[in-house]
């Protein structure tokens, strides 16, 4: 406990003792106003250090007490037998509060404070504090952006003699950001009119802050009934092109009041500078014209230096198509390097292979730098969002907000393309099933609003783009039920949590009990599903009952180029991408016919489940004594692949397969090998599904 | 503060913290010294502070000054303190005050 | 020439707090327990800016302030009230009276902080 808090404790056991000697001197003379005082005195010294120091709740209930002898102070109660004893029983209850702790939220605290509320009541009706409490130099709220503001002061004479200085209160301002300070001494009088501590002046600050304006009010709150406040935006960035000018001086002084239209109309007629001719024709006096020139000089300076920055964050836009072409160049460029590479080590040429190298290092960044080029942030996704939750919020009667988290994050433009609809889906599947009703949510303990929360990070060479709400979460139960009524599995089937959520994505599956406008359109997850595994990419689904559902996409980093374990089986090359790879073990023959005839692999005491590619893809020929294993990483499961050998690592260029292939199950595409020949780039998550469902 | 006559001119010493606790005194010792002549100079080299009411009753002689074809001037700005204080509260022109005939003005320019 | 504030009030505690802070931003303070004893302590010292409690026995914030602003040595001395929110008619008594600015309770040092640089710069 600090030092204040403990001096505080000190202070309270001193006030409490003679709060009990006062108690039982007004019990003696209930009408001595002076002994009230005190009482009333000791309860808000308690009350008002107590807030201060952390005794929180010493503070709220001391604060019952207060009012009910505020009363009696004012005569609006009387001193009572009853009003004292409760008076005591109060004040061994702070004393309580005190020593011990605690909320003061007790049986017998609340009904002490019933009480007082009851005696302060009865006597009259009820009044109810209302004014809420003042923040007092606290920092304003920040704005988006900065603002250009004219704020016009125009204090009372009489200001001086509040104490309060006008000069901090500008200094004030000008530490908020850039400022122009204009005073206007029209109304100085000449000396023998003058009263010596009387405030003439008035002022117009142009200034330019990320502060809203109720920041730049706080900065007058002592003087608000001292004076004349006008704050008007009068520029705000981005608000008009560069090459366009700022209001002319006649609009400016119009907009103050300090001119008519009419009045600047007439004069406009004449020939001379409009500034000469307001002032010759007395209808604005100079200082104003000062001002408004100045202001238009404050506005050209915020704007000189919001150019430079503009120029910075110089950008040239390329067509897509472009970059895409320079990607797949690219890609011919690595395969035509793997070639040089497999020619160099051939050769036994060190100059060649030298040659070779260099090349390998220049290729390597050249497809770096192309593909960071396609990234983009997936912020401008996220944000497309915020108004789609918006809109459907409102339209399912539900108060939900979205909040996002790195949106910096990039990706791949095309991933990002295609990313839309599937999470558009997601998110209505949130909004609609997942978000329960206001009053559902309050019935169930929760806030009132909902939240979805969209979120992305990098994970190795995967983004993670998670989409998580506080609704009512998935029942695996219901969900069970309703693919066991629609025939989607058996009425038998063992099913663990996880499966059971992912049964929300099988074609044919939709939880809610009727078709909304908003999702469920006979389109189901299943769709969804699709998408991301186009995009070679993996949905987790995991959710509690009541609390909540976090619906997390995987997805690689670029679609173009990976990274991947060459293999072969008999004369046939495939392609495993390393991201998912573990590491390559070998098995006897014996070991393979078993695993195969299991479907299932033991390695250091762990059991897998076991592929055999060669049987997956009926490729026929004889298998080697050795058989290789590749053991994969496929959605937290760690799974064998059976081949005959492994090659090594590759740099493969993903050549999309033409459509008459597009159908081909467990293959996502194309690459070609340094000699030409072509090398077929495995789904293995499909190839998983696949070969479980066959079990 | 001190009126000091020299010949045709009357000099007006200020000195310490020139606020509207003294205002007044001020104000009378500037009255004064415009009544006994027609030109006065403010010398301000020993001021170490001034707020607005000092500003605003310096401005309002110059005034005072100007109309009755008198003439007010400052010497001893070096300090910066009248700087300072001029420009934290706005007493920047453009151009003459349009009360004095020549159009004269303490506030116009000094400022960068 | 650190400049000296007063602070009025009749909990040790609060003037504890109150003092301790503004030392710490290198203001010269001097503690009083009540209105009575704060016109006592200055008796035609200079003081450059006060800060007192409402609420306080023998002479209270308001008595207090109305004391101050008739003396011409401390007429347009900064003088700021510390009064709870629910004393909203206190804060227009305090301004009636000639208070520069308030404090609502409970605070902490760097709002106080900020109140002294508002008005006493």
């Amino acid at each position: 406990m600090d030092v204040h808090a403990e001096a505080f404790k000190e202070e309270a056991y001193e006030l409490l003792a003679e709060l009990e000697t006062s108690l039982l001197e007004l019990e003696e003379r209930p009408d001595d106003s002076e002994v009230v005082g005190r009482v009333f005195r000791a309860m808000h010294t308690i009350k008002g250090s107590g807030a201060m120091f952390g005794f929180d709740a010493v503070s709220e209930f001391t604060h019952e007490v207060e009012t009910a002898f505020d009363r009696v102070r004012e005569g609006f109660i009387q001193v009572t037998p009853e009003l004292i004893s409760l008076t005591l029983q109060a004040r061994d209850k702070i004393l309580d509060l005190l020593d011990n702790g605690g909320d003061g939220q007790d049986a017998e605290a609340r009904q002490i404070v019933k009480d007082f509320q009851r005696i302060c009541c009865c006597r009259e009706s009820c009044q109810t504090e209302t004014s809420a409490p003042k923040t007092t130099g606290s920092g304003p709220s920040p704005a988006s952006g900065s603002r250009t503001y004219r704020i016009r002061f125009k204090p009372v004479p009489s200001l001086f003699v509040s104490g309060s200085n006008p000069l901090l209160l500008l200094a004030e301002l000008q530490e908020m950001g850039e400022s122009t300070v204009i005073a206007h001494l029209d109304t100085i009088p000449m000396l023998d009119e003058y009263v010596p501590e009387e405030c003439y002046t008035f002022w117009d600050i142009i200034l330019t802050t990320d502060k809203d304006e109720n920041g730049i009010r706080d900065v007058f709150i002592f003087v608000e009934d001292l004076c004349e406040l006008r704050i008007d935006v009068i520029y705000e960035e981005g608000d008009f092109e560069e090459h366009e000018e700022y209001k002319r001086l006649g609009e400016i002084l119009i907009e103050r009041g300090d001119i008519s239209a009419e009045a600047l109309n007439e004069i406009i007629g004449q020939q001379q500078r409009l500034g000469e001719k307001l002032v010759q024709s007395r209808t604005v006096e100079q200082s104003r014209i000062d001002a408004a020139l100045l202001e238009q000089e404050h506005i050209k300076k915020i704007r000189e230096k919001a150019q430079p920055k503009a120029k910075a964050a110089s950008s040239i836009r390329v067509d897509s198509t472009r970059l895409d072409n320079l990607v797949d160049l690219v890609g011919e460029l690595v395969t035509v390097q793997a070639r040089l590479t497999q020619k160099a080590d051939g050769a036994q040429d060190p100059d060649l292979l030298l040659i070779a190298e260099e090349v390998e290092r220049l290729t390597t960044e050249l497809r770096d730098n192309t593909m960071s080029i396609r990234m983009l942030p997936i912020g401008s996704t996220f944000s497309k969002f915020r108004r789609l939750v918006r809109d459907l919020s409102r339209d399912l009667g539900k108060e939900i907000e979205m909040t996002t988290e790195g949106a910096e994050t990039e990706l791949d433009k095309t991933v990002i393309d295609q990313l839309n609809d599937p999470l558009v889906h997601i998110i209505r599947n949130s909004l609609d099933h997942g978000i329960e009703s206001p009053q559902a949510r309050l019935a169930a303990g929760k806030g009132k609003g909902g939240t979805v929360h969209l979120s992305a990070r990098h994970s190795g060479a995967f983004v993670l783009i998670e989409i998580r709400d506080d609704g009512a979460g998935l029942d695996p139960e219901k969900l069970r039920a309703k693919a066991v009524s629609k025939g989607l599995i058996a009425a038998d089937a063992d099913l663990s949590k996880e499966e059971c959520y992912a049964l929300i994505l099988a074609a044919g599956f939709s939880t809610a009990e009727k078709v909304t406008d908003v999702s469920g359109r006979g389109v189901g997850m299943d769709v969804v599903k699709r998408s991301i595994d186009n995009l070679r990419g993996e949905i987790g689904i995991h959710s509690e009952l009541g609390v909540g559902t976090t619906i997390t996409l995987k997805l690689p980093l670029t679609l173009a180029i990976i990274d991947g374990l060459l293999v072969k089986i008999s004369a046939d090359f495939f392609v495993i991408p390393l991201s998912m790879v573990d590491e390559c073990i070998e098995l006897t023959r014996e070991e393979a016919f078993l695993a195969k005839k299991r479907s299932m692999m033991t390695f250091r005491n762990d059991i897998f489940s076991y592929i055999n590619l060669r049987d997956s893809f009926a490729i026929s020929g004889e298998p080697p004594a050795i058989e290789r294993v590749v053991l994969a990483n496929v959605k937290g499961e760690r799974i064998g692949f059976g081949v005959d050998q492994v090659i090594g690592q590759h740099q493969t260029v993903i050549k999309t397969l033409s459509n008459v292939y597009k159908d081909v199950s467990g293959i996502s595409g194309a690459t070609i090998l340094g000699d030409g020949t072509v090398a077929l780039v495995l789904d293995v998550n499909q190839l998983v599904q696949d070969n479980t469902h066959g079990a | 503060m001190q009126m000091i006559t020299q010949g045709e001119k009357v000099q007006v010493l200020l000195d310490g913290d020139l606020s509207v606790a003294n205002a007044a005194e001020m104000k009378d010792v500037l009255l004064a010294a415009l009544s006994g002549t027609d030109l006065v100079e403010v010398d301000l080299a020993k001021v170490t502070h001034m707020d607005l009411a000092a500003l605003q009753l310096i401005c309002s002689a110059h005034r005072t000054a100007m109309t009755s074809g008198k003439d007010l001037i400052l010497t001893g700005t070096s300090s910066g303190v009248l700087l300072q204080t001029r420009k934290s509260a706005g007493f920047i022109r453009h151009q003459g005050c349009i009360y004095n005939p020549t159009k004269s003005c303490l506030w116009v320019g000094g400022v960068k | 020439m650190a400049k000296n504030i007063i602070t009025v009030d009749d909990s040790a505690s609060v003037r504890q707090m109150v003092s301790f802070t503004l030392k710490g931003a290198g203001y010269g303070v001097v503690e009083a327990g009540d209105g009575k004893e704060a016109l006592a302590k200055l008796t035609g010292n200079k003081v450059d800016m006060v800060i007192t409690d409402l609420n306080m026995p023998n002479m209270n914030g308001i008595e207090l302030i109305k004391a101050l602003r008739a003396n011409p040595l401390y007429k347009f001395v900064p003088i700021v009230l510390l009064t709870t929110e629910s004393q909203d008619a206190k804060k227009q008594e305090g301004r009636a009276a000639g208070a520069t600015g308030w404090i609502v309770k409970p605070f902490k040092p760097d709002q106080l902080l900020s109140v002294v640089k508002k008005v006493l710069g």
